[in-house]
């Protein structure tokens, strides 16, 4: 826990005392005289933060955040302390530092005395706060998605905030496949640590916080006040900061008035409740009867009469194109003296006010959405003497396309495939590079011989980088190939022939299964700390070692299991799939222990399983540094050859 | 590609064909050799433009004649796309080894290619006529040779100093390389257009610059006789020559061209004063007949005659205008006589000859004299050299409203209105043209092929007959799809069953405008990107997106969309469309609401995200109370044989299916095509679109209610997004496919251009 405090103030909740912590990170509260919090929340996750009047004789705030379930929650707090302005404005601080930088908090200027007014920190916030009458509102959405990104990427403590743990509940009632990984490996069998499985995982946690902390855009919709009917029947119009800010935005008349009448000629209160009945609120616009109001008809006529005069607004701000420059046609022949019947006369009385304001609307919302892009554009066109029509006039269709140069994936069930990736993101499927074979059946030892032998002829340059992108040394290109097709040739065979998973004894099904997900995850820990120099991760290692044995161990167990289970007709053995895996993970441990010898750069691993086919699996390291490599005795280049294919399948 | 048709050798600049666009090149072809007029409907979004350039550029460069193509377009945007497309064309073929000098140049007005940095901030193009006429006159520019401090036209001065043949290489210009090559070389555009114009192969302008005579008599009064020309987009081309013989006049017109006749009294007395010799020797000039004012050059004319060349007069002008003082007189005594008609309280409707008798009685001022209005008016301007010739363009209207009255007889009416919508004061005395086949005669007569060409003609025997004229070949072609890449839905009621119609009775139904309305709403939430409404007339959408305020609806589009409307100001129009697309490119999506005959409908496309769905929302009917329109009606049906309800049913039908074809551009582009009406669902309406979209409405899809059609439509769109290709030899051929086909040995014997794969 953390333990520098930056305040500690007596403060009610839910009329209940009670004292208020403040930590850089975290604010809390406890009941008097209790050591566990009632309420902690990480400030990070403070949404809005909401100041009391200041003339007031108790200090309030409220906060809303969300809690673990990813709810919206307020709380309100009483500050009772002497110096409960004080403290708040020390809150305040910290909070609008989304509890980044210890220094900030104790060293911010809040030392304002209370009298000022309440500061606004959203810059395009109404001004009437002046008044001193309106809450002053912190919105913390906007910067939210960064912050939290931020603290996605930050090393994962041992112990996790709550944040952290809400993302991961979250990810896992998301995501069936990894709540199911989770619950074997961590819940039941216990094999690895809490946070070591997700030490794994940071992407998709940082995912997952991307897609929940993503903000919406600003609706689109036009400001409009509309009342919400209570359960006394009585309706009621909420007029948020927000509201009040798209309203002036919307209609800056509306603010110019605002801002002439409100603190002296009338309060706030009857502003608004005028402006309900005025001609601005939608509602009002298809009755007549809307009451004579003299700021407001005002208002409402100098609006109209904006729109109606700055139609050419704009135009200069933003090249036309010459593809769809209307006005060209218009005046390209004058000589025509024939006006268009009534009907096609367009611009009559006050609806054309109407039709301006919903192109100004939806350009002001283009502008607040888009206007880096639109900047950028403007600078391309500027920067090009001369507008390019090829995009409006050239048929795409006609072209013949060159047909790009890439490698076709061989993806041996297409359904599985894109299934697995809408579910999951992390299992990897084998792809095979699908070239015709020509060579069908060739032992390894063969391909690995004439591997071997364009090894040994080979000189490596080490200045130059070790394959040029475009890969030009032939043989082991053609050895790839030869691999490829045999590895294909294989999966072939083992498709016709495998033993279905599904008439595997139960019993057996599910170990096997619990072996492989077990074994996979001890490789990934395996690789992930291969070549480490940090002691834990060194011993980490060293013990990902060890469970890899247990597993083979495991492996032999259900060999010995087989035969005894049941009368079906025995499939005999995912053998071909218990093979694969025992190899690798052999060929993991061998490594292991050759690895102070040999060194290995490259630490890239790809697992790849396929529930329905068993499993296989493929060790690949990335690039092999070569320097120092003249002894490599053949299992060795066992693994070097699947190194090897697998850079051309990634 | 390159391949040949019957031994012309066409360069297409595309490696592939669509069956369509050959077979309409091969049309063309048997028109060119026949050399008549032909009448070719072809699908939207086909390739129309590329197919015709092809194969004309390739018959000019074969044949020793190298005819001239006069090719005329609608709008300025879609002259522009035209160079542009030309442009590509040329360079192909010059990337295929094809030696040849080519000079390919638009024209436009002063407004759109001036460079000069005070006129062309002008705002209103006839100003910027009048001014850069103030700049280039030659009596201007006499004068400055003695008179330094007088300003002229840099750019014009440059251009003077070339020889025209030499300036501009070959190659081929648009209007904005024209802009750019002016100010590079300090040329004025807009002349240098006009001078190259006997040099160029291909001249791309608007129709009017060929059949409206007071720019086509200034513009195009030299291209020779086995010029081709071509009218794209045409199907409204009949409105065109209407409008170029038709003038109104208004009470505000009467009030300023009585000033600029005191104005020109004025000026007269002053020039006898001071100069009276000139005075004389236009009056011998006009005594030799009008010979000596056509020397005149073409910076100099205000405003060329409005009567087409045959009916121009080549005689003397008669005695009684001769004298400068007696026709201003002239024409103080015919504005009084026309002020003193627009006084009258009720509508009137009179033929040319009774108005003319009438004003005989009246005022004594006899029909010949009268024909002579706007040619002595330009020749006495002229004499005066006066400038700022803005400020009588009204008095021009008149005199030329006074010549056109006096040379036809038949074809046209007057009609005056007192009152605008039945109840305000104002006066309008309509010249209407009725007969379209006038102003397009002397095209059809002078040049010996002129190819009408669109997306909708149908049905193909209306042009013929209305514009009197003959066809060597007249032929619609059907898309072939390999997929029907668009999906016309008749909307017939919404979900509630009450039918839907923008028929008068029932348009402004509260229930029927929720109906249109929640087709919208409904569209929007399911059609990714842009969508596109269309209303029959700005009188109609405005009152329709009232009420959807009212109601709330446009709250509930603005959920799923951004709303853009179209205003009456062609700028602000511009710039809702720009954004219109910038919302349809960044995802945002996008609703446009425009006028099926308004300014958008006309030559701006919504292909691929920029329009997913159109919606038309109503049959776009002309508004029937038109006098104007009834006495055209009238006169169809005299005259043609052409029943009323045809031709507006026609008409209708022509621009709804122009605005639905807009959705369309290549056969990988896919779109709804939504007619939210009940009388679409009818087979007389559905006969008159073209043949190309009517073949697949569904007979299932004539009469669906809102809910229905979402359903349809949801399940189009899905099918649609999926990745799609191989369509060769069916709606795409390559160079074999038409040697196959050109063998007549493969599958493709006699199907091409109908095939249709359902």
């Amino acid at each position: 826990m953390e333990k520098e405090i930056l305040l500690t103030t007596p403060a009610s909740y839910q009329d209940r005392g009670g004292m208020l912590t403040l930590f850089p990170k975290r604010l809390q509260w406890s009941v008097q005289g209790e050591n566990s919090p009632t309420i902690d929340t990480a400030i990070s996750e403070i949404k809005n933060f909401f100041v009391g009047k200041q003339n007031l004789a108790e200090a309030k705030f409220r906060i809303k955040c969300t809690d673990n379930n990813n709810q919206e929650i307020t709380h309100t707090f009483t500050l009772n302390s002497q110096s409960a302005w004080k403290d708040l404005e020390t809150i305040k601080a910290q909070v609008k530092n989304k509890g980044q930088g210890r220094s900030a908090a104790p060293s911010p200027a809040p030392q304002r005395s209370a009298a000022t007014s309440p500061v606004h920190y959203k810059s395009a916030a109404p001004s009437p706060a002046s008044g001193g009458s309106s809450p002053a509102v912190w919105n913390n959405n906007k910067n939210g998605a960064t912050t939290n990104g931020r603290n996605g990427t930050l090393p994962l403590r041992k112990v996790p905030t709550a944040k952290e743990i809400s993302l991961r509940k979250n990810l896992l009632m998301r995501d069936k496949k990894l709540a199911d990984q989770h619950r074997m490996l961590v819940v039941e069998q216990k094999c690895i640590a809490e946070e070591e499985f997700w030490e794994l995982r940071k992407n998709l946690l940082r995912d997952q916080d991307t897609r929940t902390s993503q903000q919406k855009g600003r609706s689109s919709t036009m400001p409009n006040l509309r009342p919400v009917t209570e359960e006394g029947g009585e309706a009621k119009i909420n007029i948020t900061p927000q509201l009040i800010n798209e309203i002036f935005e919307e209609y800056p008349r509306v603010k110019i008035a605002y801002d002439k009448n409100v603190p002296n000629r009338i309060s706030e209160e009857a502003f608004w409740k005028r402006y309900v009945h005025s001609r601005f609120n939608d509602r009002n616009r298809g009755t007549t009867s809307v009451a004579n109001d003299d700021i407001f008809d005002k208002c409402w006529a100098e609006t109209e009469d904006d729109l109606n005069q700055e139609r050419e607004h704009g135009r200069k701000r933003l090249k036309i194109s010459n593809l769809r420059d209307l006005s060209a046609t218009s005046e390209d022949h004058m000589e025509i003296d024939f006006a268009p019947d009534i009907t096609m006369r367009a611009g009559q009385g006050k609806i054309l006010s109407l039709l301006r304001r919903n192109n100004r609307h939806g350009e002001r919302i283009l502008e607040t959405s888009c206007e880096k892009s639109r900047r950028y554009m403007e600078a391309v066109a500027q920067q090009q003497k001369k507008e390019i029509y090829t995009e409006d006039i050239v048929m795409d269709d006609l072209i013949e396309e060159e047909s790009p140069s890439t490698y076709k994936l061989d993806i041996t069930d297409q359904r599985e495939y894109f299934a697995s990736q809408a579910s999951e993101i992390d299992n990897d499927i084998v792809m095979v590079d699908a070239d015709q074979s020509s060579i069908k059946h060739q032992s390894s030892i063969e391909v690995l011989s004439k591997f071997r032998d364009s090894f040994r002829s080979w000189n490596p340059n080490l200045t130059k980088s070790l394959f040029p992108r475009k890969v030009e040394i032939p043989i082991p290109n053609l050895v790839t190939k030869e691999c490829n097709e045999m590895i294909e040739d294989k999966q072939n065979r083992m498709r016709e022939s495998k033993p279905k998973i599904e008439n595997l004894p139960q019993k057996i099904e599910k170990e096997i299964n619990v072996i492989q997900l077990m074994g996979n995850e001890f490789l990934r820990h395996f690789w992930a700390s291969v070549d480490s120099n940090v002691k834990e991760k060194m011993e980490k290692n060293k013990r990902m070692i060890e469970q890899l044995r247990s597993i083979l161990l495991k492996i032999d167990h259900i060999s010995e299991l087989q035969p005894d289970d049941d009368n079906k007709q025995g499939p005999t053995l995912p053998n071909g799939a218990s093979n694969i895996s025992i190899n690798t993970i052999q060929k993991g441990q061998r490594l292991d222990k050759e690895q102070r010898s040999v060194a290995i750069n490259g630490k890239r691993l790809k697992v790849s399983s396929r529930a329905s086919s068993g499993s296989s699996e493929q060790v690949s390291g990335n690039i092999l540094d070569s320097s120092d490599s003249p002894s490599i005795d053949s299992e060795w280049k066992d693994a070097l050859i699947q190194a090897q294919q697998a850079r051309y399948f990634i | 590609m390159r391949f040949t048709i019957d031994g012309l050798p066409v360069y297409f600049p595309y490696d592939k064909i669509y069956p369509e666009q050959y077979a309409y090149m091969s049309d063309l072809k048997k028109a060119l050799d026949a050399e008549g007029h032909c009448l070719l409907e072809m699908p939207s979004g086909t390739g129309k433009t590329v197919s015709l350039l092809s194969l004309i550029v390739a018959y000019q460069m074969y044949y020793p004649e190298k005819r001239k193509l006069i090719y005329c377009s609608r709008t300025v945007p879609e002259i522009e796309k035209t160079l542009a497309e030309l442009q590509i064309l040329i360079e192909y073929r010059k990337s295929h080894g094809v030696e040849e000098s080519f000079l390919g140049i638009g024209l436009t007005s002063r407004k759109n290619l001036c460079l000069h940095p005070t006129v062309s901030q002008q705002k209103w193009g006839k100003v910027v006529d009048a001014k850069c006429r103030n700049l280039t006159a030659s009596w201007v520019r006499d004068k400055s040779k003695v008179d330094t401090s007088i300003e002229l036209c840099n750019f014009y001065e440059t251009l003077e100093q070339y020889d025209p043949s030499e300036i501009l290489m070959d190659g081929v210009y648009t209007l904005e390389d024209l802009r750019i090559f002016g100010k590079e070389k300090d040329i004025c555009p807009y002349y240098l257009a006009r001078r190259m114009i006997p040099f160029a192969n291909v001249v791309i302008y608007s129709y009017h610059y060929l059949l409206d005579p007071k720019v086509a008599e200034l513009v195009s009064k030299e291209m020779s006789r086995d010029c081709i020309v071509v009218f794209d987009e045409a199907h409204n081309i009949d409105n065109v020559c209407i409008e170029s013989l038709s003038i109104d006049i208004t009470k505000p017109n009467l009030d300023a061209s009585a000033r600029s006749v005191a104005k020109l009294s004025e000026k007269i007395d002053e020039f006898k004063a001071k100069d009276s010799a000139r005075l004389k020797d236009e009056y011998t000039k006009l005594l030799e007949g009008l010979k000596a004012a056509k020397e005149a050059k073409d910076e100099d004319t205000f405003m060329a005659n409005p009567v087409l060349p045959d009916d121009l007069l080549t005689e003397a002008v008669p005695g009684n205008i001769r004298k400068a003082e007696h026709f201003v007189a002239f024409l103080r005594r015919f504005i009084e006589y026309l002020k003193t008609r627009m006084r009258i309280q009720h509508v009137v409707a009179e033929t040319p000859i009774s108005f003319l008798q009438h004003l005989r009685e009246l005022t004594f001022i006899e029909e010949r004299p009268l024909r002579f209005c706007s040619q002595r008016l330009t020749s006495l301007i002229r004499t005066l050299e006066l400038s700022d010739l803005d400020e009588y363009y009204a008095l021009h209207k008149v005199a030329a409203f006074a010549t056109l009255v006096a040379t036809y007889a038949n074809g046209f009416l007057l009609i005056l209105e007192p009152f605008e919508n039945e109840t305000v004061p104002n006066p309008i005395l309509h010249y209407a043209c009725l007969d379209a086949s006038i102003a397009i005669k002397p095209v059809f007569e002078r040049f010996k092929t002129v190819v009408i060409t669109s997306g909708t003609l149908s049905p193909l025997d209306m042009y013929p007959k209305m514009l009197s004229f003959q066809t060597v070949v007249q032929e619609s072609y059907s898309m072939t799809l390999t997929r029907n890449c668009f999906l016309p839905l008749v909307i017939t009621r919404g979900s509630d069953q009450v039918a839907i119609s923008s028929k008068f009775e029932v348009r402004n139904d509260p229930a029927v405008v929720r109906n249109f309305g929640q087709i919208l709403v409904e569209f929007s939430k399911i059609v990714p990107d842009g969508i596109v409404a269309f209303f029959p007339s700005y009188l109609y959408m405005e009152s329709i997106v009232a009420m959807w305020n009212d109601m709330g609806i446009l709250n509930e589009a603005w959920k799923h969309k951004l709303i853009f409307v179209e205003t009456p100001d062609a700028a602000e129009t511009s710039l809702a469309l720009e954004n219109y697309r910038t919302a349809c490119d960044n995802g945002r999506g996008a609703i446009l609401l425009s006028v099926a005959r308004g300014k958008v409908s006309e030559g701006i496309d919504f292909d691929h995200n920029y329009g997913r769905a159109v919606i038309m929302f109503g049959v776009p009917y002309q508004y029937t109370e038109n006098r104007i329109l009834k006495a055209r009606l009238e006169f169809l049906r005299e005259n043609y044989r052409i029943r009323e309800n045809d031709f507006l049913t026609f008409d209708a039908m022509r621009h709804a299916a122009q605005c639905v074809g807009r959705v369309l551009r290549g056969k990988t582009d896919y779109g709804l095509m939504i007619f939210a009406d009940k009388r679409f669902g009818r087979t007389d309406k559905r006969n008159k679109l073209p043949k190309w979209i009517n073949q697949y409405i569904t007979e299932t899809a004539t009469n669906l209610s809102t809910d229905m059609a979402l359903v349809i439509a949801k399940k189009f769109l899905r099918s649609m997004a999926q990745p799609f290709d191989d369509q060769r030899g069916v709606s795409l051929w390559t160079l074999e496919d038409i040697v196959a086909k050109q063998r007549g040995t493969a599958h493709l014997s006699n199907n091409f251009g109908g095939r249709i794969i359902q």
